[in-house]
């Protein structure tokens, strides 16, 4: 099981320091324009082109591995369903009771699979090169309020320290003899309850504490809160921004005038 | 001026359980502590330590509800009536637990956080930041998350980020219980820099008695919600009277003194090793120069060798009829096919042994002993349990055998009635309910936990839940019981209390297994030591040939207790390696003094 | 959070940790498949339970997306939040300070909004209304997993550690 507990992979490349906000409409808008996109060459040239930008920032080449191999079972799952419902309208190669299969809805299953993908890459593009802080402090200047923001950081912040701890709890009642390996899942289920309970009393002393903590450390005491990292947007940060925005409202527009992208194979209808 | 002034104190916690009673914690404390001391707070798990610190920054009872009666003043305000997070600002607190205090993602923001919430400008900051990870010798981690540190590095990163705010008073909770010696000395190094360079006044909890005689201008010791006696360690530590009616450490020197006084009639007082150098070097050098026979002492009785303790390991080796109960053979393991923990270990444990496990923060204590109960199967390498290779057995089928005890008692706790927690391991092990009706009233007896049979354990106090744990494997029956770290957080009686109860099983023909960093508790029960550093055996051996390994310890950075240092530095007046206990010591020194070798 | 106190932060950021954990950690294995579930829906009916709608809301929404971003399915991770989000938020509306009955019939509420907002969002939008559809059965298990499992943990929870009931609300104290 692999599991990353921080996204984020320490550098100093363009995308790193690209102001988090400018990342951030990046990856709204390439979210936006995907979900209306069905075109299986534009999907890949979107795939191609955050995989590029990922690997010339320095982004290990494993984690795009990791991406693509926690995503390829249900990008096979999309696809074979996706043929398997949506009949294809013109000629078929394979037709047998219901199931008929031509090149049409074929494109267009892998089509909608790998925009599975490259929905992913969009947004890593985005989380690979913003460290967590920096992250909630920009969330923070576009209007989130600050207890939000320091909320979502502390839990980032302790979902290492809680895996460790329901790890620790599992060893621990285990060694008391507990036995987890019923049949029916849903007996295994519960017999995981004293692991549960033993992980939320933990978890409620550890917040319990914490707000001590957070209380003991001033939060709240004076009304305008300062900040020891300063964001600025540089030049160059409202150049990509206002390149981002023209960019998809081109494509919009052309979406919807002259369909770009509303077909599997064909570029415009 | 009195920084702090606390008048007839009452505190009452309001009932844990529906319908309960209040739960009375300080009952008529009084203190005064002057600008610029060092406080040492010392009492029994329980007693409302932790109470009386968080009622100085308003935590209680702001935060804690409950009855609040007395004065209190701290730097002029009324914690009570100041909001805490104003307080703050000059009242900073360290708690024990480092994982709770530490909630930010990098070690700079963590320190940043409470000047940002003062509104501190963005410059100054960064000035305090950096100041504050100077004094605590922590500049290097800015970066770093707190879950990549070690211990003694998070406590050492809470304490500047309290320093960070500028406090006027430090108020201190246990700060370095669960560290190993290298991370408390830290940490003590840490605390006393700011004591001797900003005047900044320091309230510590402790129960490690030779920091706090080392460290504190006064100690105050706490007993049934008030403060029994408040005085200078050597006060404190001679009072025999106080002494037997709390139970509170002390370090091992005054135990020497007060050993000697009692029977060679001299007048000791000394709290710290350099101050018992230098009294018993005064003292013997007279009386030797008085005799001149120095010199038949200074060169005879030699250090035991290491040799023999490597010795005694080898002889082991590969003898199947030792009767050892676990061995292991070339044994590795890795975390998540990675991380290295234990590389290559062969060990064999007879029957019956009282195992000492000992050595640094992430040595791989913890990683060797969980493959005596099957929780973790070698990477490569063999362990047989009973003769049995642990790769076959279940966690489940070694329970039978094997009982562990973890570090965190909260790590199991989880039924409605102590009753119950006490019952579900032998549940699990399939004994017939008469069974484990008996086992769980004999557990509860032994630990003195009967009137706590129905109450819910988790709201118990750490010391009771500490036991709670240690019964509820205890009537497991296992032949074999492992106790990580038992006496984190216990004051000296109950640990005393605790080994007390260890040792009757052992005499019962158990075998024992202690993982800790109290090299006290190693000294005083212990047959034989196991040293572990970087995931391999540094030594192995009877713990009296162990502690006299000064090489060996001090490559494993395990400071010997303190009168196996006092003896070292001894040895060229003539002690030798018997003095490593009190009554050892007292020994070879009366045959100084008498002149009998 | 209409007011948030250190202490309701600290629950919450707490609460969304567990539940990202109990979603990425606990998985269960299904004997006999090779599929698993996971306990993330224990850990939100139990959270909306006990702090109520809103804490069930951010703890459910953020807890499940945060784990989805971090197990590697970003583009899934506004669907979870809108999904378990207001999963919590009906369940602990529901359920919080009621009786089994309540507890049930919350539960209940709480996996049909569930199933219903994971099957509209994929089928309008992610996958399509095929991968939808073979998607309904793996939810009914998780809630149902959830609810049997969710129910009795927080009644187990609040006897084995009854000072909870007071986590989450104000303290008052007195002076004599
Ligand atoms: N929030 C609470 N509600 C009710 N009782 C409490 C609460 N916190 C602590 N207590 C009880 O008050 C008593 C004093 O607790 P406190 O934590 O102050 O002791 P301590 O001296 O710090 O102990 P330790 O050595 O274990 O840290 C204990 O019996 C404890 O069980
Ligand atoms: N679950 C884990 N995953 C990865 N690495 C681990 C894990 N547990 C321990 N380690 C690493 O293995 C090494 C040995 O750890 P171990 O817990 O055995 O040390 P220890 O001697 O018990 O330390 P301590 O005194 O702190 O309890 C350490 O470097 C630690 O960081
Ligand atoms: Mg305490
Ligand atoms: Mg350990």
């Amino acid at each position: 099981m692999s599991l990353m507990y921080a996204l984020y992979q320490p550098g100093d490349s363009w995308l790193h320091r690209l102001d988090p906000r400018a990342k951030l409409l990046f990856a709204f808008c390439g979210c936006f324009l995907l979900l209306l996109n069905k075109n299986l060459w534009l999907i890949l040239s979107a795939l191609a082109l955050t995989q590029l930008a990922l690997l010339s920032a320095g982004i290990d080449w494993k984690r795009l591995a990791w991406v693509w191999r926690i995503t390829a079972p249900t990008m096979m799952m999309i696809a074979v369903l996706w043929v398997v419902f949506y009949p294809t309208p013109g000629e078929a190669f394979l037709s047998w009771r219901f199931l008929r299969i031509g090149i049409h809805n074929l494109a267009e299953g892998v089509a909608v699979a790998l925009r599975i993908g490259a929905l992913a890459f969009v947004l890593f593009f985005w989380l690979f090169s913003t460290d967590q802080t920096i992250l909630v402090r920009s969330l923070v200047t576009l209007g989130l309020p600050y207890t939000w923001g320091l909320t979502l950081a502390m839990a980032l912040r302790y979902i290492p320290t809680m895996t460790s701890t329901f790890r620790m709890i599992s060893d621990a009642q285990q060694a008391r003899g507990l036995d987890l390996s019923a049949r029916n899942p849903i007996k295994r289920a519960r017999a995981y309850m004293p692991i549960t309970v033993a992980m939320l009393i933990t978890a409620f002393r550890t917040a319990e504490n914490l707000s001590r903590a957070l209380q003991s450390r001033a939060l709240g005491a004076s009304p305008k809160r300062t900040f020891l990292r300063q964001l600025h947007l540089r030049p160059c940060d409202i150049v990509f921004m206002a390149g981002i925005v023209l960019v998809a409202v081109v494509l919009l527009w052309l979406r919807f005038t002259m369909g770009l992208g509303a077909y599997p194979l064909r570029l415009v209808g | 001026m009195s920084v702090v002034s606390i008048r007839n104190l009452h505190y009452a916690y309001d009932p844990l359980l529906p319908g309960g009673e209040p739960i009375s914690v300080l009952r008529g404390v009084d203190l005064d502590v002057e600008q610029g001391e060092f406080l040492s707070l010392m009492g029994p798990t329980g007693v409302g330590k932790t109470t009386l610190c968080m009622a100085l920054n308003g935590l209680v009872p702001q935060a804690t509800g409950g009855h609040i009666r007395g004065s209190v003043e701290v730097l002029g305000c009324d914690p009570r009536r100041t909001p805490v997070e104003e307080l703050a600002a000059r009242v900073g607190i360290v708690y024990q637990d480092p994982e709770s205090q530490l909630f930010c993602t990098t070690v700079q923001d963590e320190v940043a956080f409470g000047p940002e919430n003062l509104g501190v400008a963005a410059q100054e900051i960064k000035e305090r930041v950096e100041w504050a990870l100077n004094v605590v010798g922590m500049s290097s981690y800015g970066d770093r998350s707190p879950n990549q540190l070690s211990g003694g590095e998070k406590q050492r990163v809470a304490i500047a980020a309290s320093l960070a705010m500028m406090p006027e008073v430090l108020i201190l909770d246990e700060p370095a219980a669960s560290l190993d010696p290298v991370g408390r000395f830290q940490v003590f190094e840490a605390i006393e820099a700011l004591c001797q360079q900003r005047r900044v006044t320091i309230i510590m909890v402790s129960h490690d008695a030779e920091h706090v005689a080392q460290f504190s201008d006064r100690v105050a010791v706490m007993w049934e919600g008030r403060l029994a006696r408040v005085g200078t360690p050597s006060e404190i530590f001679f009072d025999r009277s106080l002494r037997d009616q709390v139970g509170f450490a002390i370090p091992q020197v005054s135990t020497l003194a007060m050993a000697l006084n009692s029977r060679y009639g001299t007048a000791y007082r000394f709290t710290r090793v350099d101050e018992a150098e230098e009294a018993l070097r005064r003292d013997i050098a007279e009386q030797q120069a008085f005799r001149k026979t120095s010199e038949v002492y200074s060169s005879g009785t030699a250090w035991p060798q290491s040799a023999s303790a490597n010795e005694w390991m080898h002889r082991q080796d590969g003898l199947e009829d030792f009767g050892s109960l676990i061995r292991t053979q070339d044994l590795w393991y890795e975390y998540d096919a990675t991380i290295p923990a234990l590389n290559g270990v062969d060990l064999s444990i007879p029957d019956n042994a009282y195992l000492a496990v000992v050595g640094q923060n992430g040595s791989g204590k913890t990683t060797l002993v969980k493959h005596f109960n099957g929780l973790l199967k070698p990477t490569r390498g063999e362990v047989w349990v009973y003769g049995r290779s642990t790769e076959s057995a279940t966690v489940g089928e070694l329970a039978h055998q094997v009982g562990y005890v973890f570090q965190n008692p909260d790590h199991q706790i989880f039924c409605a009635t102590t009753w119950e927690e006490i019952a579900f391991g032998p549940r699990n092990l399939g004994l017939a309910p008469e069974t484990v009706r008996a086992r769980v009233s004999e557990a509860l007896e032994t630990f003195s936990l009967t009137p706590y049979a129905e109450t819910p354990p988790a709201v118990l106090g750490y010391g009771l839940r500490r036991k709670v744990s240690i019964a509820a494997v205890y009537a497991m029956r296992p032949q074999i019981l492992i106790l990580d770290e038992p006496s984190i957080g216990l004051d000296w009686r109950s640990t005393q209390e605790l080994m007390a109860r260890v040792d009757e099983l052992h005499d019962q023909g158990h075998t024992i297994i202690l993982v800790t960093h109290d090299m006290r508790l190693v000294a005083e029960y212990t047959r034989q030591t196991l040293v572990m550093h970087e995931g391999g055996v540094l030594t192995y051996g009877p713990t009296e040939v162990v502690l006299c390994q000064t090489e060996q310890l001090k490559q494993a950075q395990i400071a010997p207790p303190q009168i196996a240092r006092l003896a070292g530095r001894l040895t060229d007046l003539g002690f030798n390696g018997q003095a490593l206990s009190v009554e050892g010591f007292c020994v070879a020194y009366g045959e100084l003094w008498e002149g009998k070798a | 959070m209409r007011n948030a106190t250190p202490l309701v932060i600290a629950i919450t950021a707490i609460m969304i940790a567990v539940v990202a954990v109990f979603t990425m950690v606990a998985r269960v294995p299904i004997p006999a498949t090779q599929g698993y579930f996971n306990l993330s829906d224990v850990a939100i009916y139990f959270s909306a339970f006990s702090f109520g709608p809103w804490i069930g809301l951010i703890a459910g929404g953020v807890g499940a997306a945060l784990a989805d971003l971090l197990g590697g399915y970003p583009q899934w991770a506004i669907l979870t939040f809108l999904a378990h989000g207001l999963e919590g938020l009906v369940a602990g509306a529901l359920g919080r300070d009621r009786g089994f009955l309540g507890l049930v019939v919350a539960w209940a509420a709480g996996a049909l909004v569930m199933m219903a907002l994971y099957f509209l969002g994929e089928g309008f939008v992610l996958t399509g209304w095929g991968p939808a559809l073979t998607e309904l059965p793996v939810n009914l298990l998780q809630n149902v997993v959830g609810g049997v499992v969710g129910i009795p943990l927080f009644y187990a929870v609040r006897k084995a550690y009854p000072p909870i009931r007071r986590l989450g609300r104000g303290l008052a104290w007195r002076e004599e």
